[in-house]
């Protein structure tokens, strides 16, 4: 199963989704979500689940069930988007609270054995060479944070020739980690 | 008087770690010459009353956790904000020194984040005063009352004094990373010891801890 997390508006989110296989979860802004609060619920009092009870509590189980990770953001200051980043600091339930050495330093636990393998695409017009670098280092802590690979990133001032399949399989267009 | 403004990103407010380094800092800024007001930045909703103090203040001291490697989502939203004010500001614009804080040990993991709110300093027009990335975060509440630059703050008490002279001198400095004073081992034996006595208390058993869920599809 492929994870699709995007901030894309309707019309633009309609013609990228119709791109995808039907075995795909997509996770778009509809305005409903809330912000997470930093209380660790998440880790111990309902492990594995948010709980803030919205649409987007069982992040933690998706990433868990899903093969691929596809997120497609604003590249905002070299980071993701608000939207994007909501989703993601709401996923914590995907890692365990305990830690663990990875590539020298503490990292958290996985709660979920199988690994996904992690592409973005940030869009934006004239994003500068500071926040490419930046993302970049970005996605590869998520990638030992979350103990999975990253198949790549690439960047593009238009979300407009974005294709699911095609950017999955377009090796030429993602810069390999 | 030079208006600072203490802005605590942390979704826990005046609980947080945040805060608690954010009172350590306002501490090294001479009242006599500090206007220090504090602004809890807690929620994505945008307060024009503080957004206009933000905007009038000459130094801004930006205090939050780590969340996912990166800046909490809700402060995003503040960051673009004030970008989009400042960019209409012709009037001088403050000097930013930022402190982060992570649950991880090694301070270094903030690294990135540093280089984030850097970004936004650039998009913004705003100076980049310093940024301090704090490890071991989770210790804060344990030793709430411990006064900085005592064990396990020493090394911390240090790093902070440098910063609040670069403030006061009105001058940047490299980034500094520092961690509590204690070795990494004890902090993950502290910290997975506080997750047990956690689930205990929520009345869940330890194994809940590893509890993983099945995806059903709506």
């Amino acid at each position: 199963m492929i994870l699709l997390i995007h901030d894309l508006g309707a019309e633009e989110a309609k013609r990228l989704e119709s791109t995808y296989a039907t075995e795909t979860v997509v996770v778009s802004d509809d305005g409903t979500i809330r912000h997470c609060v930093g209380c660790f619920g998440c880790w111990t009092k309902d492990p594995g689940s948010c709980v803030i009870k919205d649409k987007y509590s069982d992040m933690g189980a998706l990433l868990g069930a899903c093969t691929q990770l596809h997120i497609v953001s604003r590249c905002v200051y070299g980071g993701f988007s608000p939207f994007v980043k909501n989703v993601l600091d709401r996923s914590i339930s995907y890692v365990h609270p305990d830690l663990r050495m990875r590539e020298g330093q503490t990292h958290h636990r996985l709660r979920y054995d199988r690994p996904f393998r992690i592409s973005v695409w940030f869009y934006g017009e004239g994003i500068t060479e500071n926040e490419r670098e930046t993302a970049l280092r970005l996605l590869k802590a998520n990638s030992i944070n979350m103990g999975c690979p990253l198949d790549g990133v690439r960047f593009v001032e238009s979300t407009v020739n974005l294709n699911g399949e095609g950017v999955v399989s377009d090796q030429n267009c993602i810069a390999q980690w | 008087m030079i208006k600072t403004a203490l802005l605590n990103g942390s979704p826990r407010g005046e609980r947080s770690a945040s805060r608690m380094i954010l009172d350590f800092m306002e501490e090294l800024l001479p009242k006599e010459q500090y206007e220090r007001r504090h602004f809890s930045l807690k929620t994505p909703n945008i307060d024009p009353t503080v957004l206009g103090e933000i905007l009038s203040s000459q130094v801004l001291l930006i205090a939050f956790p780590l969340y996912v490697d990166g800046v909490p989502s809700h402060m995003i939203r503040w960051l673009m904000e004030l970008e989009r004010v400042f960019s209409l500001q012709v009037k001088s614009r403050p000097s930013v020194y930022a402190l982060v804080n992570c649950g991880f040990y090694e301070a270094d993991q903030t690294r990135v984040t540093l280089d984030i709110l850097r970004n936004w300093c650039e998009r913004a027009g705003l100076k980049w005063g310093q940024g301090m990335g704090i490890g071991a975060g989770g210790a804060f509440s344990t030793f709430r009352n411990t006064p900085m630059g005592k064990w396990p703050f020493r090394d911390l008490g240090g790093a902070m004094t440098a910063m609040g002279l670069n403030i006061t001198k009105q001058v940047s400095g490299t980034d500094l990373f520092v961690s509590p004073d204690f070795p990494r081992v004890a902090y993950k034996v502290a910290v997975e010891y506080s997750w047990r006595r956690a689930i205990k208390h929520n009345g869940l058993k330890l194994r809940d801890l590893h509890r993983r869920i099945p995806l059903v599809r709506p």
